[in-house]
């Protein structure tokens, strides 16, 4: 049980960092998007001379935005699901449930995960439609940098999970106390769907 | 057996699996069994497409302009304003809660915000006033259901994308409805006031009072004049509307109202990342369980097997309205309209029901369900910003749970109450 509670604290100190940088970045794309749309509606209507970027730009931020904040939402039970079943199990039972379904999440993980690395090499045969490199303005950004988003949502949404798992599994077979949850961050007290 | 995929998703949701992973799992398991491995990159494919989406993008921003508008102090001025002009009445409280909360919910798209917005201003104010703190809970959480039906609305965005209609259509079909509500529980609240002898709250604003409260509630009263008559008059995109709304929001609680901080900002703007990427990850996963959806011919079967009970649309619609409301008893809006919407949505739809009228009807159904118990999500937030127990506060809201659902029926059975203003707009074709 010692080296269960060792991995555990080592990976929830690896992703209490990683999550902490994702929700950092999460927020300046959401920043970042809402002053491009801004900015569109600006050009439009102001100046009646729409942009050709600002629309595929805030998509690829709102990806982003999504794939840097979504294991945080996994981490803290942002995840709607039906807990009522669970609540009438007796402990142990209930442990194993948590365990099987945490289980199949790791592996739905885990095929969402190769199938994103796949798909984020296949973005470098293409380009995004109207966004130029602000260093070489006759360069189109490849797409895969907006794919890369979905291995790192998924990498990460895996990282939480396996963090779930040893969590549950030490709770439900050693000492509760050895395997404390996260604290959750402030941003998050009161989130809501 | 590609139709057993919705039993087995049925099952892996009664166990607890949270709904993204149970909408990818059962597909897969038996486009799997099926020997159709080669659709599976498709299934990955179709969920990033329903992430990369313009008109998606209104559900961060209008999470982000309710968020700022909640800290920077607009919901005060809207629960003055409505004192002002009706706190005088026996159970003036309760009304002012119910007219906040229509006039809250043209500002924000989330029940849960004008639970928690109102309830922590309000429940106390009204308990101080000589109300139960059940009663006021109770009236807290039911009206707190008019914020996702008078718009803006975020499950309404996700139907309208996910099942291809306009957003601003499903926006001006559920203005009359949640008026329609919040008058509901008025009258309501007038009946149970009369009957308990509920207090009142003080003495009649005089007209200068009223007038100052008026001036005062102006600016945060602007924002659905902004929001909603860009979106409708055509002016904006919903999208462009919600970035629009957060901007006004930033630049009233910076500037005008002096109530927000820049220090601040990090903070809201993490919370609605987070809350919006469960919301946008749900509906990338809904796009691929659509198409096993279309896949497995699972509408058609069900259309042909509930066509076997009975021909009458009007019948089917009301079995709908129960079944919808079952499922709103244990699941969020948000999940339920995604999960049924694909399923449900065509085969009303090939019955003859205009697609605006389901979508209003699954919608103000599954919003109603918020705050019913057992597992009403509003009845938890209203549970821990009051203090009171789920259990009673889910005893004291059963008359207006009553009145909700009468309303239900009423918009259910009389198309013409969501239909008109959008045809009015020009946005839906009559029939």
């Amino acid at each position: 049980m010692g080296v269960l509670s060792s991995l555990y604290h080592g990976l929830c100190r690896v992703n209490s960092v990683l999550l902490l940088g994702g929700r950092q970045l999460a927020w300046m794309c959401v920043a970042l998007m809402t002053l491009i749309i801004l900015l569109q509606v600006f050009y439009r209507y102001i100046l009646n001379d729409a942009l050709p970027w600002p629309e595929e730009a805030a998509r690829a931020l709102m990806i982003w935005m999504t794939a840097l904040a979504a294991p945080t939402a996994y981490r803290y039970g942002g995840f709607v699901s039906i807990d009522m079943l669970q609540d009438y199990l007796p402990p142990i039972l209930k442990s194993v449930l948590s365990i099987t379904l945490l289980v199949l999440a790791g592996v739905v993980l885990i095929k969402l995960l190769e199938l994103a690395i796949q798909f984020f090499g296949r973005g470098f045969r293409t380009s995004t439609a109207s966004i130029y490199l602000p260093w070489d303005p006759a360069e189109k950004l490849k797409r895969a940098w907006v794919y890369l988003a979905m291995p790192v949502c998924f990498g990460g949404m895996l990282l939480v999970n396996l963090e779930l798992l040893l969590r549950e599994a030490g709770v439900a077979f050693g000492d509760p106390d050895a395997f404390p949850a996260p604290v959750k961050p402030v941003a998050l007290s009161g989130a809501e769907s | 057996m590609l139709p057993a995929f919705l039993p087995l998703f049925l099952v892996l949701l009664l166990i607890g699996m949270p709904v993204f992973f149970a909408m990818l799992l059962a597909p897969g398991i038996l486009v799997y069994s099926e020997g159709m491995e080669r659709d599976i990159p498709l299934l990955f494919r179709n969920i990033y497409n329903g992430l990369d989406s313009f008109p998606l993008m209104a559900i961060p921003f209008f999470m982000l302009a309710g968020e700022l508008m909640n800290r920077g102090g607009i919901t005060l001025r809207l629960v003055e304003f409505s004192q002002a002009l009706i706190g005088h009445v026996r159970g003036g409280l309760a009304h002012v809660n119910i007219m906040s909360s229509m006039l809250f919910a043209g500002l924000s798209g989330s029940a849960v915000a004008d639970t928690s917005a109102l309830g922590s201003m309000l429940i106390p104010a009204m308990e101080k006033n000589g109300y139960s703190r059940k009663f006021a809970t109770a009236v807290t959480a039911a009206s707190s259901v008019i914020g996702p039906i008078i718009p803006p609305s975020g499950i309404m965005i996700i139907y309208a994308y996910t099942m291809e209609i306009s957003v601003a259509a499903l926006f001006a079909a559920g203005i009359v409805p949640g008026v329609l509500i919040g008058l509901a529980l008025m009258l309501m609240v007038k009946l149970l006031a009369n009957k308990h002898n509920l207090p009142k709250s003080g003495v009649k604003a005089s007209w200068p009072e009223r007038g100052q409260a008026s001036i005062k509630a102006i600016p945060p009263l602007l924002a659905p004049v902004i929001i909603l008559g860009g979106i409708l008059g055509g002016v904006f995109t919903p999208t462009e509307a919600s970035a629009v709304a957060v901007a006004y929001a930033l630049v009233l609680g910076l500037f005008f109202m002096r109530t927000l901080t820049l220090r601040e900002l990090p903070d809201i703007l993490t919370k609605s990342a987070i809350s919006s990427a469960v919301v946008l990850l749900l509906v990338g996963s809904a796009i691929a369980f659509k198409t096993v959806v279309s896949l497995s011919h699972v509408a058609e079967d069900l259309a042909a097997f509930v066509l076997s009970l009975t021909s009458s649309v009007l019948i089917l619609l009301f079995l709908i309205n129960i079944l919808l409301f079952i499922v709103g008893m244990f699941l969020d809006a948000g999940p339920a309209i995604i999960i049924l919407g694909p399923i449900l949505g065509p085969v009303f739809v090939s019955l003859g029901v205009d697609p605006v009228h389901f979508a209003i009807i699954m919608s103000v159904n599954l919003t109603v369900g918020l705050a019913t118990p057992p597992m009403g999500l509003v009845l938890f937030v209203a549970s821990s910003v009051s203090g009171e127990k789920v259990e009673t506060i889910s005893k004291a809201i059963l008359p207006f749970l009553a009145v909700e659902v009468l309303v239900i029926f009423l918009i259910t059975f009389f198309p013409a109450l969501s239909l008109t203003v959008p045809e009015w707009l020009d946005l839906i074709t009559p029939k």
